[in-house]
């Protein structure tokens, strides 16, 4: 299990260390100058990798320690290691890197163009040929993250010959696999311990296994416990799509031409799964007769861009949901009406990503702009809009409201590779106490939901509920927990499980025990993802035009689940990620009158099948597309690129003016 | 530099370098496990301690102040009694800071709670914090897993809490 | 302890004159007040060479709060929050707000008020809130056995981009503030001075009027990084205005201050920077205007 205390059994000395980066994006390695010799110091590079000198995920790869080639700023190319973390920070500000700079690169200036990935229907030349209004706009999700203020420890030592890695992770079977490779050791010769880790946005997914990977060379070069300390950057692109629709005179759109440009940095990692999830992203939820979505993916000089929240899915739906409201101000109609008019079921959606009913969608539109009182507001502000002077510090503010909408996706899509066999078991005893194996990493957050559906589907106490504690070498790689992956395919599991001894209680003597494999649980519709929920909310924000920060009002969101376990935790949850969101976006939240905004939010259960899936990354985008939807309407310009900089206000201001 | 001082209860003597941050010294001599994040400026509030009463940012704290001075961390705090009025009150209201930043946020209610009781008391001249200073005094902490209305349910509950234990104290 | 890494000596003077001799003894040692902003460096520590420190925190005559008929005395290392306690009564509304601003509480007990003056590299928002409320300092310079103190106008600390104009043997040892309350002012600011210095402005206003009738206007805006400037010439053109101000002489006095804004800099100031000016400028006008219109 996680957090437990680990002792380091080795009598050795700790030996500390640190990773030195390139301080350039591309270029050759010269050399490297170490400092004045001294044997408490030592230094690892590529020559003393064991193994392959390359992370493997699943059929990508990248490397440990560049080579004679940099590839990106904060590429590791040498690690350092001596008695204590101080003296080596010091002395590693001895360390000369020489580069040769072959020509001046630009981080985010494609090197390599991978073929585009196409998806369409429809007959699209006829669709625009039938248009009587185009509309072109061009979105780019901007939220580029270098958290580096985030350390990371890893600790490793080896104990019975048996090399052991204590390290903050969420995907302790690739710590393991990686280490083992880099080692050239065999993955039984390599024992996890993983730590409690913190990342919100599943952006740490590899950042572990490179640090322990390191940190384990160095301990079986020096067979000493090694403890290695990191900033480690981590890392997402900027994502841009240009949408072009084509609306016939009652402002119906026919057709819509997507392309989206995504620059992976130096390594592409999970591009199959990322053009799934873009894709599931991009296709609007109003009917089209003819649809074309084109990805192209780019390799560039910026650092190797992956898991951050999503692999593109709030980027994608971002600009769905924009681009419907930027139609509806086109046609100077309520975007909230636009939305009930137009938005409809369609084969090609349901194809790729499977949704509730729409109508079920319409009423929690309708129920959302109820309780805000959307249409006089956004009538209040479209006068605003248009007075005179809206941006003079006399009037200290200017006002915009907006709507989104969505359905959330968990985890991989269904044919991923990662849908492996995993399995679970639940045994019922003859005294109500039940006791649950399963090859999942059961981290406190799922144990916690697994208790909550075991103890509502079986009437049992939820002390009563056991885990058995599997070691690694017995659990199956069930890939990354990202976007509740596993909490979503687990749930839906153990609720199989317990429907199935449901059925046998009574009848059958006691203990039954029911195990339910990943593969059973897998959509029969066979859509790319499948989800059971939708969510709307609704922003109210307002410019500062004084101090020209963006502040935010009030927020109203409600979401309708397939009967989630815990109705009170989700809301909670949801409040967490619009106010993260709402940080993301630059954007503040303050105080009237001494209160706090306003954060009305609601979640509906339908349904009794005892699952749910994550809303996460469709809450961050409709959080986006709402607050540039309402910034549009209080700074009178279209505002596509999100979060908004304060050079965006001032020049949106400045054409105003 | 030798330093006689207090830790969670344990009087130690620490050699260390006079200029060094407690943020470091917790974490590296003492192993003290809150202390993975930091970002070196005092800008993310992660680090906050208690050093004798009083919450601080321990990454602005250098080792020279610490001669004969009283340092709480969360893992000490969590011995003491007025743990308990906190950790009811994250129970009672559902919502609890986020792992990353449990520890700190914790400590900052602590001291937003000892303000009541100093202000209630007369010991102290600080008025008991209003709305816009929970927030405020909580928002050092830069983690937005708690918005404001939750910050002041947790912040209401844990002052009930408090204020009990000092009437049947008195 | 760790090798190669100087622990470096620190001294704790009891007394001002002890204070005065080890400033002389250690010319290269920093004084250390709260310390909020030396350590909030990001190459604070490790580093293999740090100088001796010089701590100010136990000479009694620089923690006081003195109230004398004309004047309020702080000493240099006074906290924030401890300077907060003395009282609406006593404070002028100006620095309360600007104190109350600068942190949070738990910060605020570890800012000092000489510390905040005498930050090296990036001005802060307290230099502009003492110069608009013309403040003055004591300076001591301590050199070898002789020791020169001064009173200087807080603004003569800074030169127009805010760089720091003390020697490093100078010592920044009390604040001097006058008992004469401004009748309008305020405190204008955004961003962050120690994060996001290239967006931060902050102005500080303060307006001394007579039945309606200007009789000083000092206003101070600070760019974190790269300016200080209090611009004299309008103050001079306000005096004998009266209030309330006509949109004209708001646009002249926007206008004045701007341009002497984007002429006292060397560098391209950021947009953001140059706009916020102008707005804050702005809004405090309307401001006093208001306030002049309720009074009457």
């Amino acid at each position: 299990m996680p957090d437990k205390s680990v002792k380091i059994a080795n009598d050795s000395p700790m030996i500390h260390g640190i990773v030195i980066r390139a301080n350039i994006d591309s270029g050759t390695l010269v050399g490297v100058t170490l400092p004045k010799q001294d044997k408490r110091f030592f230094i690892l590079g590529p020559e003393d990798v064991a193994g392959p000198n390359s992370v493997e995920v699943h059929t990508e790869n990248f490397p440990l320690f560049a080579g004679s080639e940099i590839n990106y700023k904060g590429q590791p190319i040498v690690a350092l290691f001596g008695p204590d973390a101080e003296t080596v920070e010091v002395k590693s500000r001895e360390i000369e890197i020489d580069f040769e700079l072959t020509t001046e690169v630009q981080p985010f200036h494609p090197k390599h163009e991978h073929s585009p990935i196409k998806y369409h229907w429809g007959l699209m030349d006829q669709g625009f040929a039938q248009a009587a209004t185009v509309l072109e706009r061009t979105y780019t999700d901007r939220r580029v993250w270098t958290r580096e203020d985030t350390m990371f420890q890893v600790t490793t030592w080896i104990d019975d010959g048996q090399l052991k890695v204590k390290v903050p992770t969420q995907w302790p079977f690739h710590v393991r696999d990686t280490v083992a490779s880099i080692c050239a050791r065999t993955k039984k010769s390599v024992t996890v311990y993983p730590m409690a880790h913190f990342s919100t946005k599943d952006e740490k997914i590899l950042q572990p296994s490179i640090l322990a990977a390191i940190a384990a060379l160095a301990t079986v070069k020096s067979n000493s416990p090694v403890m290695l300390s990191s900033r480690f950057p981590t890392y997402k692109s900027p994502i841009i799509i240009m949408r072009k629709t084509a609306l016939d005179a009652q402002g119906k759109p026919i057709a819509e031409e997507v392309d989206a440009q995504i620059d992976q940095g130096a390594f592409p990692l999970f591009t199959g799964e990322l053009f799934k999830q873009v894709l599931a992203g991009l296709i609007p939820l109003y009917p089209l007769e003819a649809f074309s979505a084109q990805v192209r993916i780019v390799e560039s000089h910026s650092p190797p861009s992956h898991f951050f929240g999503d692999l593109g899915y709030s980027s994608a739906l971002f600009s769905s949901e924009a681009h419907a409201s930027a139609i509806a101000r086109q046609l100077q109609v309520n975007p909230s009406n636009w939305r009930m008019k137009h938005y409809g079921e369609t084969k090609e959606r349901a194809k790729i990503l499977e949704t509730p009913p729409v109508p079920r969608l319409r009423d929690l539109i309708g129920a959302t702009c109820t309780v805000s009182d959307f249409a006089r507001h956004y009538a209040a502000y479209e006068l605003q809009r248009r007075g005179k002077r809206p941006f003079s510090a006399f009037l200290n503010y200017t006002r915009g409201i907006g709507i989104a909408c969505g359905a959330g996706i968990s985890g991989f899509s269904t044919n991923s590779p990662y849908h492996s066999s995993s399995k679970i078991s639940v045994t019922l005893d003859a005294n109500d106490q039940v006791l649950v194996n399963s090859s999942f990493y059961p981290s406190r957050k799922i144990t916690t939901l697994w208790r909550s559906v075991i103890s509502k589907e079986l009437s049992v106490d939820q002390q009563s509920v056991r885990f058995i504690d599997n070691d690694t070498s017995k659990m199956i790689d069930t890939g990354p927990e990202v976007l509740s992956l596993d909490i979503e395919r687990s749930v839906m599991m153990i609720g199989e499980c317990c429907k199935a001894i449901k059925a046998k209680r009574f009848q059958e003597p006691l203990p039954i025990s029911e195990t339910v494999s990943a593969k059973s649980i897998v959509s029969k519709e066979q859509a790319l993802f499948s989800s059971k929920n939708w969510g709307c909310i609704i922003l109210e924000l307002e410019v500062n035009t004084i101090t020209l920060v963006v502040e935010i009002r009030r927020v109203w969101g409600r979401f309708t689940f397939n009967n989630p376990p815990e109705i009170d935790r989700l809301r909670l949850k949801f409040r967490h990620i619009i106010n993260e969101s709402l940080n993301e976006c630059n954007i503040m939240p303050i105080h009237r009158e001494g209160a706090p905004p306003i954060m009305d939010i609601e979640v509906d259960s339908f349904g009794d099948e005892a699952y749910q899936t994550s809303a996460t990354s469709a809450l961050r985008a409709m959080v986006l597309a709402a607050a540039s939807a309402a910034l549009s309407q209080a700074l009178n310009r279209d505002v596509s690129a999100m979060p908004i900089t304060s050079e965006d206000i001032i020049s949106y201001i400045r054409r105003e003016e | 530099m030798k330093i006689e001082c207090t830790i969670d209860g344990k009087h130690l003597l620490l050699t260390v370098n006079s200029n060094k941050p407690l943020n470091l010294i917790l974490a590296d001599e003492l192993e003290t496990p809150l202390l993975t994040i930091r970002c070196r400026d005092g800008s993310c509030g992660n680090c906050v301690v208690l050093l004798n009463d009083e919450a601080v940012l321990s990454c602005l704290i250098p080792a020279f102040r610490l001669k004969g001075a009283r340092v709480l961390t969360f893992e000490g705090y969590q011995k003491t009694r007025f743990w308990h009025d906190l950790e009811r009150a994250y129970e009672d209201t559902g919502s609890h800071p986020c792992p990353h930043c449990y520890a700190s946020k914790t400590l900052i209610f602590e001291s937003l709670l000892q303000m009541i009781v100093k202000s209630e008391s007369g010991a102290s001249r600080d008025e008991e914090p209003d709305e816009e200073t929970i927030v405020r005094e909580i928002g050092l902490n830069k983690c937005p897993c708690l918005d404001a209305h939750e910050m002041l349910d947790i912040f209401k509950a844990a002052a009930t809490y408090r204020r009990r234990r000092r009437v049947r104290r008195y | 302890m760790y090798e190669g890494i100087r622990s470096p000596a620190v001294h704790m003077p009891k007394t001002m004159s002890d204070l005065v001799s080890a400033s002389t003894r250690f010319p290269n040692a920093t004084f250390w007040a709260g310390g909020t902003f030396i350590m909030s460096r990001h190459d604070y520590y490790p580093t293999r060479d740090s100088n001796d420190i010089i701590s100010l925190n136990e000479v009694p005559e620089l923690k006081r709060i003195n109230r004398t008929d004309r004047y309020l005395e702080i000493g240099a290392t006074v906290s924030f929050e401890q300077l907060l306690t003395v009282g609406k009564q006593v404070l002028p509304g100006l620095l309360q707000m600007t104190l109350e601003r600068s942190a949070t509480k738990i910060v605020r007990k570890q800012i000092t008020v000489g510390g905040a003056i005498c930050t090296p590299q990036i001005r802060l928002a307290l230099p502009g809130t003492l110069s608009a409320l013309q403040a003055e300092v004591e300076v001591k310079s301590c050199m070898g056995p002789k020791t020169e103190t001064r009173w200087l106008e807080i603004n003569r600390l800074y030169d127009k981009k805010g760089a720091f104009l003390l020697k490093k043997n100078d010592l920044v040892t009390r604040i001097r503030l006058g008992f004469e309350r401004e009748d309008f002012s305020c405190h204008i600011a955004a961003g962050d001075p120690m994060t996001n210095p290239g967006e931060t402005v902050m102005l500080s206003f303060a307006c001394f009027h007579n039945q309606s009738v200007v009789d000083r206007f000092r206003m101070c805006i600070t760019f974190p990084t790269s300016m200080f400037l209090i611009p004299h010439e309008v103050d001079m053109m306000m005096h004998g205005t009266m209030l309330p101000l006509t949109t004209q002489q708001i646009e002249r006095v926007v206008r004045s201050i701007m341009e002497e804004v984007l002429s006292s800099s060397d560098h391209e100031i950021p947009p953001i920077q140059v706009e916020r000016s102008r707005r804050f400028i702005e809004s405090a006008l309307h401001e006093l205007n208001a306030q002049s219109l309720s009074e009457r």
